[in-house]
């Protein structure tokens, strides 16, 4: 620690996309092609120094890849990333969707290309920000710049009652963020007001710790404060909202990535601080994220728009990494970060599969289609990919994350791991119905005109698809990066 | 003897100015521009204050010393706001003038009067007797009176003017009663004189009731509830040259004064904790409730300003009640305050229609209108909401830093969430700028190159300056030079 060292690899990460931005405002608008093949180059950058750090991430765990010097001397802030087990594929998850978001919003996006790949790339950066920051004010500060460019994406671009759901979500998610801060300053004054970097935190709540008290009140605070962004229930109906009314690129980083920030949150902040919290809270967060599955599953079967299925199944599948925190063994753990992972690949898909639809029925309404299938095969393989990624088809990644969860959550909670169960077979059911009323079914003469997606938009699906087999198939990949990590955290909380 | 006289040179030169500009009033100029006039001399004075803060060598190199028989303190603490103040009153002078929002044919006497007040408010930083304080506070206030109702023609200036000057006279009636509490207790007029016998008069009722009169007095300064009245109404009815110079230089020369009495107190005394607690608190959660409804940009700008000082005055009591790192933070915050309200303002007096108006649907298409002004209306909403990274966040994150050490839990709590309530006005305002469709074409907005420059230098300051700079340490040595 206290060493002074250059900016590292991480740097280069979360300032790719602000050079993008940069070079973009330079651009004049009317030069569209240029302004997306700007974006798609810092998107494809970003996915080589993802990969780059993946492979060379030493699998012993520990934080890695680390710069760390002095940034606001007198509250004692400083400028300390490095990622560690957890981190890392998120990483990668972010830059995949970057890249796949801007391919396939390629033709989908007409008006404003300029300012809309600008917040794109603002966003991502933020994001990149919050999974390698190690310091409070820091993560705190991406963590923002993470949630705010969407209120605009949404208002410009969005459809379906934009501007509410746009003005509701930023609200919901400012508001977690006030417990947030509310949390951090309570820890930071704690710990005596001389620093904010995570890791000294850490070992000044270890050498003096805290009271019951505090920790029964702020890691709630911290819990619910990044809870709501993950989609906690009750406060997950910005969700269904803001993804419906997002534009397709948007919806795809905010329920891939995005929604995985506030889990992420609450075990880099909440359980990396405050682990006692967690043990006392256990239970309280296993009702709530059992809660969360089967209503989030109930509720998409009586959707009739297609995004608000979706919606509504990332409410369900988001509370699944947060049911297997509640489960505080190695399998809930580490279900739960790889459901993380496999739960953004997968809602991404979805959510380029129902845009494509979109951009050319314009319409969500299910029982309107019928038969399509003949006119999108590919567009309609690549949603039963996602789909059946969520309901946990062997061989795909999903199975994988709600298999360890499921498997921890027996080990720790039998029945109430029985009920949660309810919710996969619920997701098969609204899956597949879906598929029967939208995808088959009487095909309907309306749709004759439609044509299958383009080559980029194939390519984008291409890349997800693969990500989800690849991590199906060869779940070690995952597992092996988050081993130690993982481990390390919960010795902590089940001391 | 270049020494001493150098420490005054920023009062002397700003007085000066004044002079000068009521002798260009008494020629009465023909409809003669005298705007770059007015900011270069304006400028020189910005040097000057520099140079006196600053000295020769680095920071921190001005000597604490009181002068005139112990009524005026220079120290690094009150060159510095001088800086500032000298700073503010340089950004107003670049609001343009027009017929709709200030004539022209009046001009003359409209910097006269700027540069006097800007003199009172220098003053006020160094004020170290109750006499100076209440003379300093007066010239301030008298020259307001005047500014406020410039705008001669509009029934709203005359009515705004009238409505300052009764609450202003009322209020400065009050803080002088309480000051004569104050003498006839101590019996003396110097301000650490008085403030030290706190530890043992502070229980009696006469001592209690003139320092909660001379708080009431400044409340009025910084338009703290239960003060806070005449703000958007003055705001809404004034210029908006003025309602800019009210809303930005003002309260941080009230803000200072603040701290020069809080710093004098040897101790924290309970009854100013209480109206500072219940001050802060119903400023808060009153200015930024009632901000929400408002439709007129400046009277909504009046209200957040409202929450604002109750963000500062949580400051204050940090800074009563854990020392240093309060001060600190509500003088880094003040800074900033100045800044990003101006910001705000420039981009509102851009946006005027026909009829003079300020109203929030002015805004509308201003995307498509003048994107850098759009950009600059965003960035200033967003530090005013204080959205990281700007640096209207690490003003707040510092406050309440401080505030929650010093012990003020729930004002800490009830401050985010009062914060949180601002963002969705300040949300609705981007939303106007960024997305709304005009009903009928809005007046174009002629491009004006000292403008954009400003703004560009205006977004730069908000979006790097918390986040890239260490200057906060530089905050660290006023507050100390403060303290000692």
């Amino acid at each position: 620690m206290g060493l002074d060292m250059e900016f590292g690899i991480l740097t280069a990460m979360w300032v790719t996309p602000m050079i993008g931005v940069f070079l973009l405002v330079l651009i004049p608008r009317q030069y569209e092609t240029a302004i997306r093949w700007v974006s798609l180059l810092a998107a494809a950058v970003t996915v080589v120094l993802s990969v780059y750090i993946y492979l060379h991430f030493d699998r012993r765990g520990g934080f890695q890849f680390e710069e760390n010097m002095i940034w606001i001397d007198y509250f004692g802030v400083r400028y300390h990333h490095a990622v560690d087990g957890l981190s890392v594929p998120l990483l990668l998850l972010t830059s995949i969707i970057i890249f796949c978001g801007i391919l396939s919003s390629w033709d989908g996006i007409k008006q404003r290309v300029k300012e809309f790949h600008i917040l794109m790339l603002v966003l991502v950066s933020g994001v990149f920000g919050v999974f390698m920051a190690l310091d409070a004010v820091f993560f705190f500060i991406f963590y923002e710049i993470a949630v705010l460019p969407m209120y605009l994406l949404i208002i410009v671009w969005g459809s379906t009652r934009k501007e509410y759901a746009g003005m509701k979500l930023t609200l919901y998610l400012l508001f977690g963020s006030v417990f947030v801060l509310i949390g951090l300053i309570a820890l930071y004054v704690h710990t005596g007001m001389k620093t904010t970097d995570l890791i000294e935190l850490k070992a000044a709540l270890l050498a003096h710790p805290p009271s019951d008290r505090f920790i029964r009140i702020i890691f709630p605070m911290l819990f619910v404060g990044f809870g709501i962004l993950a989609g906690l229930w009750p406060f997950h109906t910005w969700s269904p909202d803001g993804h419906v009314a997002a534009p397709t690129a948007a919806s795809m980083l905010h329920a891939g990535v995005l929604m995985k920030l506030g889990a992420f949150g609450i075990l880099r902040v909440g359980v990396y601080l405050l682990p006692e919290g967690l043990r006392y809270w256990a239970d309280m967060i296993v009702a709530l994220s059992l809660v969360n599955i089967v209503y989030g599953a109930f509720v998409a079967i009586h959707q009739t728009d297609l995004k608000f299925v979706i919606g509504y199944s990332s409410v369900s599948h988001m509370g699944m990494v947060m049911f297997g925190i509640g489960m505080m063994n190695q399998e809930g753990f580490f279900g739960a970060a790889f459901q993380m992972f496999a739960h953004g690949v997968m809602t991404a898909l979805f959510f380029a599969c129902v845009g494509a639809i979109y951009d050319r029925a314009h319409t969500r309404y299910i029982p309107a289609f019928g038969g399509i299938y003949r006119k999108m095969p590919i567009v309609c393989s690549a949603f039963l990919c996602a789909g059946l990624a969520g309901l946990g088809l062997p061989g795909l990644a999903g199975f994988v994350a709600e298999f360890l969860v499921f498997w921890g959550a027996f080990k720790a909670h039998p029945l109430i791991a029985s009920i949660a169960v309810v919710g996969l077979v619920l997701t098969a059911f609204y899956v597949l119905r879906v598929f029967q009323r939208a995808f088959y079914g009487e095909p309907n003469p309306k749709w004759d005109g439609l044509t299958d997606s383009s080559p980029v938009q194939n390519t984008a699906y291409a890349i997800l698809i693969g990500t989800m087999m690849v991590y199906g198939v060869y779940p070690r990949l995952f597992l092996d990066v988050i081993e130690a990590d993982m481990l390390r955290l919960l010795s902590e909380v089940v001391r | 003897m270049t020494d001493k006289f150098l420490l005054f040179l920023p009062e002397t030169y700003v007085l000066g100015l004044a002079i000068f500009w009521l002798l260009v009033s008494l020629i009465k100029p023909a409809k003669k521009d005298y705007t770059w006039m007015s900011i270069g001399l304006g400028a020189i004075g910005v040097l000057i204050a520099a140079y006196s803060t600053f000295g020769e060598s680095a920071i921190g190199s001005v000597v604490t010393q009181v002068r005139f028989y112990g009524v005026y303190r220079i120290d690094l603490f009150s060159q510095g706001f001088k800086l500032l103040l000298i700073l503010g009153y340089v950004l107003i002078l670049n609001l343009p003038k027009s017929e709709k929002s200030l004539v022209k044919s009046s001009q003359a006497e409209y910097h006269f009067l700027l540069a006097t007040a800007l003199f009172g408010m220098m003053l006020l930083t160094s004020a170290y007797d109750l006499l100076v304080l209440y003379l300093a506070l007066e010239t301030t206030s008298y020259s307001f009176y005047i500014l406020a109702v410039l705008r001669r023609r509009v029934t709203e200036s005359t009515e705004a003017g009238l409505k300052y000057v009764l609450f202003g006279a009322a209020s400065s009636a009050v803080m002088l009663f309480g000051i004569a509490y104050l003498y006839g207790l101590t019996g003396t007029t110097s301000l650490p004189a008085v403030l030290e016998r706190s530890s043992e008069l502070g229980s009696t009722a006469g001592y209690v009731l003139g320092a909660v009169f001379l708080f009431g007095g400044l409340f009025f300064k910084l338009s703290a509830f239960p003060f806070h009245f005449w703000a958007p109404d003055v705001y809404e009815g004034t210029s908006n040259q003025v309602a800019a110079y009210l809303g930005t230089v003002s309260k941080v020369a009230a803000t200072a004064l603040a701290l020069r009495i809080i710093s004098l107190l040897p101790n924290p005394l309970e009854a100013i904790n209480v109206i500072l607690w219940v001050s802060a608190f119903a400023s808060m959660v009153y200015g930024n409730f009632v901000a929400i409804r408002q439709t007129e940009i400046k009277r909504m700008l009046a209200y957040s300003g409202i929450g604002h000082v109750g963000y500062i005055l949580v400051g204050v009591m940090a800074a009563l009640n854990m020392g240093e790192f309060g001060y600190t933070a509500t003088i880094y915050y003040a800074g900033m305050y100045l800044i990003m309200n101006f910001a705000a303002f420039l981009v509102v007096h851009a946006c005027i229609d026909e009829t003079g108006q300020t109203l929030i649907r002015n805004f509308n298409d201003l995307h498509h209108r003048s994107p850098i002004l759009c950009a600059t209306l965003v960035i200033s909403m967003f530090t005013l909401g204080g959205i990281p990274p700007m640096a209207g966040f690490f003003g707040k994150l510092y406050l309440f830093m401080a505030a929650y050490k010093a012990g003020f839990r729930w004002l800490v709590v009830i401050g985010l969430f009062s914060s949180f309530v601002s963002l969705y006005y300040y949300l609705r305002v981007c939303k106007a700028a960024f997305l709304d469709r005009a009903p009928a074409p809005l007046p174009a907005i002629p491009f004006c190159a000292r403008r954009e420059a400003l703004c560009l230098a205006l977004i730069a300051y908000m979006l790097f300056f918390g986040f890239f700079s260490n200057a906060v340490d530089q905050y660290a040595n006023i507050a100390k030079s403060l303290l000692n």
